[in-house]
């Protein structure tokens, strides 16, 4: 007879299957609770300190969502005259603001002939508390 | 009806939809190695830049006018090409990519669905979701609704174009040049204007049968699909892809063995990932190597060799091996090598793999290690895995001197958003 190795041999399971296995969920799917529209979905990673009163500080991702239309208050991706910036859209009898959320930064006034676009929805902010990417 | 949508300018939109700095600059990309112009904002067109352009030839055009150049990221366009399809498929049930940035749908299931309105939905949609700006054709044929496209992009205003009624149909016919009709190439067109036939009207108006004669059976068609008769199906799902090529020009010459070595390793390397990513296994393998035909002072080689592989595979030390194998059968030193290619064929879907008689059954282990190889590189980025032979020295890969992130596919390149 050949040699052969114990390893080799089949294994017979024994022992109890898990009680849990007629019970057993999917993985968290953070994929899905982020991208509410994926096609429609961008992450951006946040340089400076505007929105830190916003829990949105310096080194974040955020997730935006261009399918989401903004609402009064919403935080938003702007381009105002070439310049990509993250901001508070507020709308008001005087007009529309982009407002900072700290003291240090003034608000900017949209005023004609600015060219001025909202890009998307900040609808997340994800933030690496353990080991901080910038 | 069908419907062609059409990314306008695509590379360039993408690359603005990441940077709103160059959104009124003229903008052109350029195609691998840097070559020529393949995608040009409206801007850059305005400034005389054609299809096609060697970026050499207008580097002064380029510093005068501030014009922004990008190589082409693929890894972007991809992504973003994706998602436009994506929004298109949520309105369209039937489609059918047709390239990275067109995509045809079948409207006949969409009885309710008023062609104009729909039309504009979708590019409302896709704008708002993508950022990608598109133009929509409408028609009752694949061809005719390709000239619609083209019309859409002409008119400048809504970029719609429904050539929906006869009226419609013909006037859109005598307005489009013969050249300018899908299916008719330079010689059908230059035999075509022999015979008189300058617009799409003159030549659905010719007789079937002078067309079968002359233009066999493919011009045949086309002159049916400007007859409103259709001929060219919406084939739902793009076929499996028969064959998978890595190829490319140097951007040097290269004459060293080793070198060729390395760049051959390389490409076989890639079909192997592409294989992976496709969930297919190649049963032949094909190298080639040739030198540079336009420089007349060195002498010319081309050869290629095709090989059996024992048993289908998409694993990279595998066809690496073979690839080299292949590679010793041509190889003769003592020429300028220009480019180099690995074409990986007849490839079989990996589950209908059946394996050669004295091949040992290590390959769900293989294809485990690969699997992994492959989430490593992706993980890491560059290539960090990869076989001995494959390069250290980039010198054969890709020139890419105006190279934007991968903004949608990888953290690190995520776009900076300023806060201050």
């Amino acid at each position: 007879m050949e040699p052969f190795n114990l390893t080799d041999l089949p294994v017979a399971r024994a022992g109890f299957p898990s009680p849990a296995n007629d019970y057993l969920d999917p993985d968290l799917d953070f994929n899905a609770y982020f991208r509410q529209h994926p096609s429609a979905t961008f992450a951006m990673r946040v340089e400076g300190d505007c929105m830190a009163d916003a829990h949105i500080p310096h080194g974040a991702m955020v997730i935006v969502d261009r399918a989401v239309k903004p609402g009064n208050h919403s935080i938003i991706i702007a381009t105002v005259d070439g310049e990509r910036m993250i901001k508070q859209l507020v709308r008001t009898a005087e007009g529309i603001f982009l407002v900072p959320a700290n003291r240090k930064f003034k608000s900017i006034r949209i005023e004609e002939g600015m060219d001025f676009t909202v890009w998307g929805t900040v609808t997340h902010v994800v933030i690496d508390i353990f080991k901080p990417r910038i | 009806m069908i419907a062609l949508i059409d990314c306008n300018n695509f590379y360039v939109s993408c690359e603005r939809l990441f940077n709103p700095a160059i959104a009124r600059k003229p903008v052109i990309v350029l195609s691998n190695n840097d070559g020529c112009a393949i995608s040009r904002s409206e801007e850059a067109k305005a400034l005389g830049i054609r299809m096609g352009t060697p970026a050499f030839m207008i580097r002064e055009l380029i510093r005068r006018h501030d014009v922004q150049v990008f190589s082409s990221n693929y890894a972007l366009y991809g992504d973003i090409s994706n998602r436009v399809m994506q929004v298109i498929r949520s309105f369209v049930p039937s489609t059918e990519v047709y390239s990275i940035d067109e995509i045809f749908g079948d409207l006949s299931a969409l009885v309710y669905s008023e062609p104009a309105t729909l039309a504009s939905d979708i590019r409302e949609a896709v704008l708002q979701y993508t950022g990608i700006p598109v133009s929509v054709g409408i028609a009752p044929t694949k061809t005719l609704a390709k000239m619609a496209n083209r019309c859409a992009k002409k008119a400048g205003g809504t970029g719609i174009f429904c050539a929906t009624s006869p009226g419609e149909i013909s006037a859109m016919l005598s307005a489009t040049a013969i050249g300018d009709v899908w299916g008719i190439g330079p010689e059908h067109r230059s035999f075509l204007q022999q015979h008189q036939v300058y617009t799409a009207a003159d030549f659905a108006a010719a007789p079937p049968a002078w067309v079968r004669r002359h233009l066999h059976v493919v011009g045949e068609r086309t002159q049916q699909e400007l007859r409103g008769v259709r001929c060219i199906g919406c084939q739902e799902e793009s076929p499996r892809k028969k064959n998978i090529c890595t190829a490319r020009s140097f951007g040097k010459l290269i004459t060293g063995r080793r070198e060729v070595q390395q760049a051959v390793a390389t490409f076989a390397a890639a079909c192997a990932r592409k294989m992976r990513n496709e969930g297919t296994c190649a049963r032949k393998l094909h190298v080639f190597i040739q030198t540079n035909p336009h420089r007349r002072q060195d002498a010319q080689y081309f050869h290629s060799v095709t090989r059996e592989l024992p048993v289908a595979t998409s694993n990279t030390s595998h066809l690496v091996k073979h690839a080299m194998t292949a590679l010793e059968m041509i190889y003769r030193p003592g020429f300028n090598y220009h480019k180099t290619g690995v074409i990986a064929m007849d490839l079989v879907p990996e589950t209908q793999v059946q394996l050669a008689l004295f091949e040992n059954a290590a390959v769900p282990k293989d294809r485990a290690v690969m699997l992994a190889v492959d989430s490593i590189n992706e993980d890491f980025g560059a290539e960090v895995i990869r076989p001995g032979r494959q390069e250290f020295n980039k010198k054969w890969t890709l020139r890419q001197e105006h190279l934007s992130g991968r903004f949608t596919t990888r953290f690190d390149h995520l776009v900076k958003v300023k806060a201050s």
